[in-house]
């Protein structure tokens, strides 16, 4: 039977009210569920945040740490500031020597250190060498900086402008993510925030033409060379070479450059006249596995770099040490 | 049979719906015969025509002057019945008492619609046509729309339709032929 107008307009307006209704019903919801969804989603971004932030940093288990030292330091006069650090963790052979200590730096309270399995320079502080060199962390400054670690070997950034200058980039190796992929153990470290170089996975690396020990990397035109840390091993921690400081400034032995050719600008003195006179002070690494230097061994300025000493040793040896 | 534009701005603006009611009563007639010419069913042309009315009035689309408001409105229903046709393919449902649907409510509409005995006997003759020439004649002789508005309705391009309302009046001749109407004007 077919309707009138009059029941045509009433269905019509019926059917308007009912579609409404309905769409007013779907609105609330999708309100109803966007306001349990929202904190939900919003939760589970922070969560993935938080932890690809965590997933950028190196691998710290608790197993391989060392304990944390304590370090507190006591003024016992004008010149001298004594260290004394304490820590669980005992060392077997310990080999840090201090010739003189009156210098006096800031040691670092906390470092990271990393796995067993991927060797690093490490800043921790051991009773030992707190008690003989004034706490002051080997190379401590590495760890802040740029490293690489892959097949047991560990570079480090080196930022001297003389030694990158004088590196020529010689057969391709890889990219940082070819590495990471060929060698399962290599590592990336990006060092601390805002210090240390960055390197993407992409960055290129590069042999040097006459350096076993430097590896050059290349990202967006800059180069920047990291070299080989010859780090020794003792118990599950790894420490450096010998570190000579001098007038308050560290000088860190660094094997890898041996054979750059430096021009000496000016002596200082030789070692036995700068540590008896205080300006000077030598640290061993551990294990003795430093260069030794000969009491009447020369210190020279280069000419190249206000980052970098020589040390020349009687028999003509040519120790090259460098600001971490 | 323009103010079908300002009822509906009157609607649209201050949603007065003895506007919508005055949009029914103008055009529920006329769009129902053209979407019966679509469907060949006069109760689904009719819930398709309700339809059209419930789209203008929820959902409320923009009406751009560019062609009558009627060209507009059958646009819209076209669509519907399109749709409608489609849903019914997929979902064949014949309800009973349209099986036996009464032929004297459509003569009854035609009547109240279409008035001229004339135009009677002529969209008589056309349920015999096939749809798209049921389309073309309703729209141009009935609804007196011009090509290019027809076109715009049926989708088509306005040659299209203007080759199809030669066949479709050529097929309606030779079906009135045969019905034993005879006209020198047709």
């Amino acid at each position: 039977m077919m309707k009138t107008y009059d029941e045509t307009t009433q269905r019509v307006f019926q059917k308007m009210e009912e579609q409404k209704m309905l769409q007013n019903r779907k609105k609330q919801t999708v309100f109803r569920t966007a306001a349990v969804a929202c904190p939900v989603c919003l939760v589970a971004m922070a969560g993935i945040g938080i932890w690809r932030m965590n997933a950028d940093k190196p691998p710290v288990t608790t197993d391989s740490l060392p304990a944390a030292p304590t370090v507190t330091e006591q003024v016992n006069g004008t010149d001298s500031v004594s260290t004394s650090v304490s820590t669980e963790q005992t060392y077997e052979t310990p080999a840090v020597t201090c010739i003189s200590a009156p210098a006096v730096t800031d040691a670092l309270p906390q470092q990271t250190v990393p796995t067993v399995s991927t060797p690093r320079l490490s800043a921790v502080t051991t009773p030992e060498q707190a008690n003989n060199c004034s706490g002051v962390p080997i190379m401590g400054c590495c760890d802040r900086l740029l490293s690489i670690s892959f097949q047991g070997d560990v570079y480090v950034e080196t930022r001297n402008e003389v030694v990158l200058n004088s590196l020529i980039p010689d057969k391709k190796l890889g990219t940082i993510k070819e590495f990471t992929e060929l060698y399962g153990e290599a590592n990336l470290y990006s060092g601390l925030p805002g210090q240390g170089t960055e390197a993407s996975e992409d960055t290129e690396v590069y042999s040097v033409k006459g350096f076993d020990n430097v590896i050059l990397l290349l990202a967006d035109g800059k180069q920047f060379a990291l070299v080989k840390a010859e780090v020794v091993d003792v118990g599950e921690d790894v420490q450096a070479l010998v570190s000579l400081e001098i007038d308050e400034l560290l000088f860190v032995e660094m094997r890898g450059l041996n054979g750059l050719q430096l021009t000496t600008k000016e002596e200082i003195g030789t070692i036995a006249e700068l540590t008896a006179s205080g300006r000077a002070m030598i640290c061993k690494g551990f294990g003795q596995k430093g260069t030794v230097f000969a009491d009447d061994a020369a210190v020279y300025t280069v000419q190249e770099s206000e980052d970098m000493i020589l040390v020349i040793q009687p028999d003509g040896e040519q120790v090259i040490l460098c600001r971490p | 049979m323009e103010n079908g534009a300002s009822s509906y701005r009157r609607f649209c603006e201050n949603d007065d719906k003895s506007a919508l009611a005055e949009l029914i009563k103008d055009y529920r007639n006329g769009l129902m015969l053209y979407l019966n010419g679509i469907t060949g069913n006069l109760s689904l042309a009719e819930e398709i025509a309700e339809d059209t009315f419930v789209l203008l009035g929820v959902k409320k689309p923009r009406y751009r002057e560019k062609y009558s408001f009627k060209t507009w409105l059958y646009t819209i229903g076209r669509n519907l019945a399109i749709d409608a046709l489609r849903k019914q393919k997929r979902h064949p449902t014949v309800p009973i008492d349209e099986i036996a649907e009464p032929i004297a409510e459509e003569q009854d509409l035609e009547e109240a619609y279409l008035r001229e005995e004339r135009k009677i006997a002529l969209h008589r003759a056309m349920h015999c046509l096939n749809s798209d020439y049921r389309q073309v004649l309703w729209l141009m002789y009935f609804e007196e729309l011009s090509a290019k508005e027809a076109a715009e309705v049926m989708h088509k391009s306005v040659h299209a339709v203007e080759t199809l309302v030669y066949r479709a009046r050529k097929a309606l001749k030779s079906q009135l032929e045969m019905e034993g109407f005879h006209d020198e004007n047709l």
